[in-house]
């Protein structure tokens, strides 16, 4: 077996351009399909996993799918709120184990504004076990302070100790209304996730109760408003509008969920936010579907360049296979030659072709960060990927039985010498 | 065994509606007999060696070969004698261009050639084969860079080093100048001589055959 191993290889040293040609249309469609099975995977992770760790996503009585896109990607509006007098009943209730409450509605130069707590710094997850880090500063402290997600820091340049003045309702470019006489300080600015985090800035509930209290003072009573920033504790917080919720043990998560969407006192919904999302994932899926189509379409190609190659040096070694079955080689081994080299192409096209794929990520990882949330290279490869690399070689060698085929037939025909 | 080639009666044509090529009454080759069949190009002698090697198959008649029965198309065994006691040395294009004289000489073993002999011996074997030939210089040399004798020397070490029971050469001095073929046809039979070598040897020149045990004329057979 070794020796028909370093046949074939001589054989192929011979013909080493058409040989490198072939083995770059191989290398570089694995490595597309590679690519392409990575961009997918993490596309996916940060779609899905934007949120992790989270039982519930509880919001005003609206569609699931409504309440998740604009709790978790800052796309559309609540309609409805949730009274801070039920989130606290909720919050409260001894299932719960913690709460990080969301309230939306305003933004700054088109990033959303998230009001909430500490407890978002402390408990929020996404892609499994990852926690919210600052590059930065630290979290707000005080109600005028804000921290910004990474993007918002890197978009607007904006640094620590700037101020910000948000805008009531969500608008690109320069807003109407601009709280103006209530700037936000910036005290932190967030690592990228990879995920919509990087783009929002947070605000403390009080902050931005304070802001649109006094909004309406300006609005109504104008004249009246007094500009008095003594920003105690004492800020009355009317609603919120969704929050994550943790319960103390998973098996109480139906439960609660159920008792959630019955509430008496406040029509509210519950929802389960990585099944909406994995849901959410395979509706969007056409998209995957035609990265998949694309890529085996460069994949068949380069299997067909395969093909024509070997197709194309049988007639050269004719000559070569006669003297093989001369020296006592069987037909089924000089097809079995042909087979072996297909194998040997595909193979070192595959491995070079992962070797691209993620050498690729190494050079231009960095500058996808953030955007689709490949955060490490990871060498080894997944199940789709080893799926890919075992499908290339397999065809490559079904398509290698042509030439195999093709080349016995020859042979029979040539007998020992070639007469012509 | 009696002889090493017994035919009786074959006919061959290389199809229905062509003409026959070779129509042979009788013929045996005795163990270590040498014989040189001649005649003139399109004669059929390519033709009888493709038979003898089973390659091709009588449209008629009896053929044994080594004492197997070759007269008809299937058979592995037919492939087992190709591979286990006949060699061969062509005209020309007897070396693959992309291996070294050393590894041309051993393909028949990387091809699945086995007699018993171990590693050791087939390497002692091939040394003084090489010697015998007097190209033992040449065993890490690219064959794209030997003289067509050299090449020919090449072919015959490695038609001997599966010692062979049977040697069937088609025309391997007709690219050789006189010096150089009788140099050749020497060692050629010394090397036969050693290991007991039946042989076939096909040409149209005739001034080689007074060496042979028997000179056949193809014409005769027909
Ligand atoms: N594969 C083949 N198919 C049909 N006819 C062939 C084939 N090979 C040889 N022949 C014919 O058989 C005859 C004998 O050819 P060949 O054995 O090569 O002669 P030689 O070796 O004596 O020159 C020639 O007429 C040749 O045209
Ligand atoms: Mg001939």
């Amino acid at each position: 077996m070794k020796n028909y191993f370093l046949i074939s290889w001589k054989s192929l040293l011979n013909r080493l351009s058409v040989v490198v040609l072939t083995l770059t249309c191989i290398s570089l469609s694995t490595a597309l399909l590679l690519t392409l099975e990575k961009i997918k995977d993490s596309a996916e992770s940060a779609f899905t996993q934007t949120v992790s760790q989270v039982d519930l996503l509880v919001g005003a009585r609206s569609g699931q799918l409504q309440l998740l896109l604009y709790s978790v990607f800052n796309m559309g509006q609540a309609t409805h709120n949730v009274s801070w007098k039920s989130y606290q009943y909720w919050k409260n209730h001894p299932a719960v184990d913690w709460t990080i409450p969301y309230s939306l509605g305003d933004s700054y130069r088109g990033f959303r504004t998230v009001g909430t707590d500490e407890n978002f710094f402390k408990y929020y997850r996404f892609k499994g076990q990852q926690s919210i880090h600052f590059k930065t500063g630290q979290a707000f402290s005080q109600h005028q302070e804000a921290v910004i997600g990474s993007d918002v820091a890197k978009n607007l340049k904006i640094n620590l100790g700037e101020p910000l003045l948000i805008t009531h309702g969500v608008t690109k470019g320069t807003a109407f209304v601009a709280h103006e006489d209530h700037p936000f300080k910036v005290v932190g600015i967030l690592k990228a996730t990879g995920t919509a985090i990087d783009q929002a800035v947070y605000v403390p509930l009080e902050g931005l109760e304070l802001m649109h209290q006094e909004s309406e003072s300006v609005t109504d009573k104008s004249e009246d408003h007094d500009h008095d920033h003594n920003h105690d504790s004492s800020i009355e917080i009317k609603n919120i509008t969704s929050f994550f919720l943790r319960t103390k043990n998973r098996i109480e998560v139906l439960n609660l969920q159920r008792s959630i969407n019955q509430f008496q006192n406040e029509p509210l919904m519950a929802v389960i936010p990585g099944a909406v999302l994995s849901e959410l994932w395979q509706n969007l899926s056409y998209f995957e579907v035609l990265l998949k189509v694309i890529s085996w379409v460069v994949a068949g190609f380069s299997l067909l360049t395969l093909l024509l190659m070997m197709l194309s040096s049988l007639e050269n070694r004719r000559r070569e296979m006669t003297l093989f079955r001369a020296l006592g080689a069987h037909l089924f081994q000089i097809a079995f030659f042909l087979i072996i080299e297909a194998f040997l192409i595909s193979f070192i096209g595959v491995v070079l072709g992962w070797l691209i794929s993620r050498l690729g990520f190494v050079f231009i990882g960095p500058f996808l960060n953030g955007t689709i949330g490949i955060d490490s290279i990871s060498w080894g490869l997944n199940f789709n990927e080893y799926f890919s690399i075992i499908f290339i070689l397999v065809s490559s060698i079904l398509v290698s039985l042509i030439p195999a085929f093709k080349v016995s037939h020859q042979v029979l025909k040539d007998g020992l010498t070639l007469k012509n | 065994m009696i002889h090493a080639i017994d035919i009786k009666n074959l006919v061959f044509s290389y199809s229905a509606q062509s003409e026959v090529v070779l129509r042979i009454a009788e013929f045996q080759l005795q163990v270590g007999e040498k014989v040189f069949l001649a005649g003139p190009s399109g004669s059929g002698k390519t033709t009888f060696l493709e038979l003898i090697a089973g390659i091709i198959h009588p449209t008629s008649g009896s053929l044994q070969v080594l004492s197997q029965d070759f007269s008809s198309a299937n058979g592995d065994s037919k492939d087992l004698v190709r591979k286990n006691d006949l060699s061969f040395i062509f005209q020309n294009f007897n070396l693959i261009p992309y291996l070294n004289v050393e590894e041309n000489i051993r393909l028949p073993f990387w091809l699945g050639f086995q007699d018993g002999r171990n590693e050791q011996q087939v390497t002692d074997d091939l040394q003084k084969i090489l010697k015998d030939l007097g190209i033992n210089s040449l065993q890490k040399k690219k064959v794209t860079e030997l003289s067509f004798g050299q090449s020919q020397r090449v072919a015959a070490a490695r038609a001997f080093l599966k010692r062979p029971k049977l040697l069937l050469a088609d025309e391997p001095t007709s690219a050789l100048d006189q010096d150089h073929r009788d140099a050749f046809l020497k060692v050629l039979f010394d090397l036969a001589q050693n290991f007991e070598t039946s042989m076939v040897f096909v040409s149209h020149d005739k001034g080689l055959q007074n060496r042979f045990d028997r000179v056949i004329e193809i014409g005769s057979w027909k």
